[in-house]
């Protein structure tokens, strides 16, 4: 697929509803790849990566996603697990210091999550970001506390006829102000 | 109360703060226990809540509940019947899409506190789509309920295409009752 970054972007759009074809491994280690070379604070890398492709468990971690809407089942789910002892400062920080409120480590998981979504784009493979509700998700991929899982990358190819929820976006000049904050109101 | 008076027992020995309730009506009882348990909802709780409408053109509901001198102010209807609404409180679904009707919930919930959600009801579902896909529909909005801490009633019809989803319902939910 040719297309510039923004394209790209405009692209990326949540899937619903998957159809049974498969994802090549090929292109599973060629997204894996993009997260691996996503930013992250201080270059610490707080994330490990579980690719599942097994049905089963592929349907009880869709049923995670309480806060999303109802999917159907893709092939891959891609769960990110931000690593705490990755993560040196305090809570989950990854940095010494204050406590500046604001977690690094969960939005390395987030840009890398992105990477591989946008990755997947660019090769032609829908998705869907979940964020799954954390006790029933650390339950099925054994994961310890004081681990997370921020967010799953759900991938596969867009059943025929598939429901595509209305895309729209604020204006840029809703979104933007020039040198200091001016709220535009909200949605 | 209304003149059921299985449901209105049932009705009392609920938790008000959440919890998700399945009632399995008979169809002769059907649109009856439909206006009793909104009714219920809406004077009990004077709180806005969601009345899903996937079995009839909400409009219909509307009139029906009016008839029984409920205030359908405090109500959002979510149907997939009705195309020729243009009122602030009915959300009209472009598909029969079972996420449609999930995002439809969820977008409500999101902006406004809702204290309850009533979906009337399952049968149809069924109708178009697979058993399977109904039961983890189900089973996804329940957790959704619970999630949102909003009660909600799932109303299903004893027919005989029922017959497979009915122990989901009594599976997941926090009680049920038949009528």
């Amino acid at each position: 697929m040719d297309m510039n970054f923004l394209e790209l972007a405009k692209k990326r759009k949540t899937t619903y509803e998957f159809s049974n074809k498969k994802i090549k491994d090929s292109d599973l280690k060629k997204i894996l790849e993009a997260g691996r070379w996503a930013p992250s604070c201080s270059n610490s890398q707080p994330w490990h990566f579980i690719i599942v492709k097994n049905n089963n468990l592929i349907e009880k971690l869709i049923m995670t996603a309480n806060y999303g809407d109802f999917h159907n089942e893709p092939s891959v789910m891609i769960a990110g697990v931000l690593l705490q002892d990755r993560c040196i400062g305090k809570g989950f920080a990854c940095y010494k210091g204050k406590d500046s409120g604001v977690y690094d480590s969960f939005m390395s998981i987030g840009m890398a999550i992105l990477s591989m979504n946008l990755e997947a784009v660019s090769l032609g493979i829908d998705s869907c970001i979940i964020t799954p509700e954390q006790k029933n998700v650390k339950n099925l991929l054994n994961i310890m506390a004081p681990d997370y899982v921020p967010l799953i990358l759900a991938l596969g190819y867009e059943a025929k006829d598939a429901f595509h929820k209305k895309r729209e976006r604020l204006s840029l000049k809703e979104i933007t102000s020039k040198e200091v904050f001016i709220k535009h109101g909200t949605k | 109360m209304g003149q059921n008076k299985t449901l209105n027992n049932f009705l009392q020995k609920i938790n008000y703060d959440n919890g998700v309730y399945t009632i399995i009506v008979e169809p002769s009882k059907y649109n009856q226990t439909c206006s009793e348990l909104a009714a219920f909802c809406n004077k009990k709780f004077k709180l806005p809540g969601i009345y899903v409408s996937l079995n009839k053109p909400s409009t219909f509901v509307e009139k029906m509940l009016k008839k029984e001198k409920i205030d359908t102010e405090n109500i959002l209807f979510i149907d997939w019947e009705d195309k020729s609404i243009d009122k602030d409180n009915h959300v009209t679904l472009s598909s029969k899409s079972l996420t449609e009707v999930s995002i439809a919930i969820s977008g409500v919930c999101n902006y406004t506190d809702m204290k309850y959600i009533l979906l009337d009801s399952l049968n149809i579902l069924l109708i178009y789509n697979p058993l399977v896909k109904v039961q983890k529909f189900v089973q996804f909005l329940i957790n959704k309920a619970r999630n949102l801490e909003v009660l909600m009633f799932l109303i299903i019809v004893k027919e005989k295409n029922a017959d497979n989803l009915i122990p989901t319902l009594i599976e997941f939910s926090d009680k049920s009752i038949e009528i």
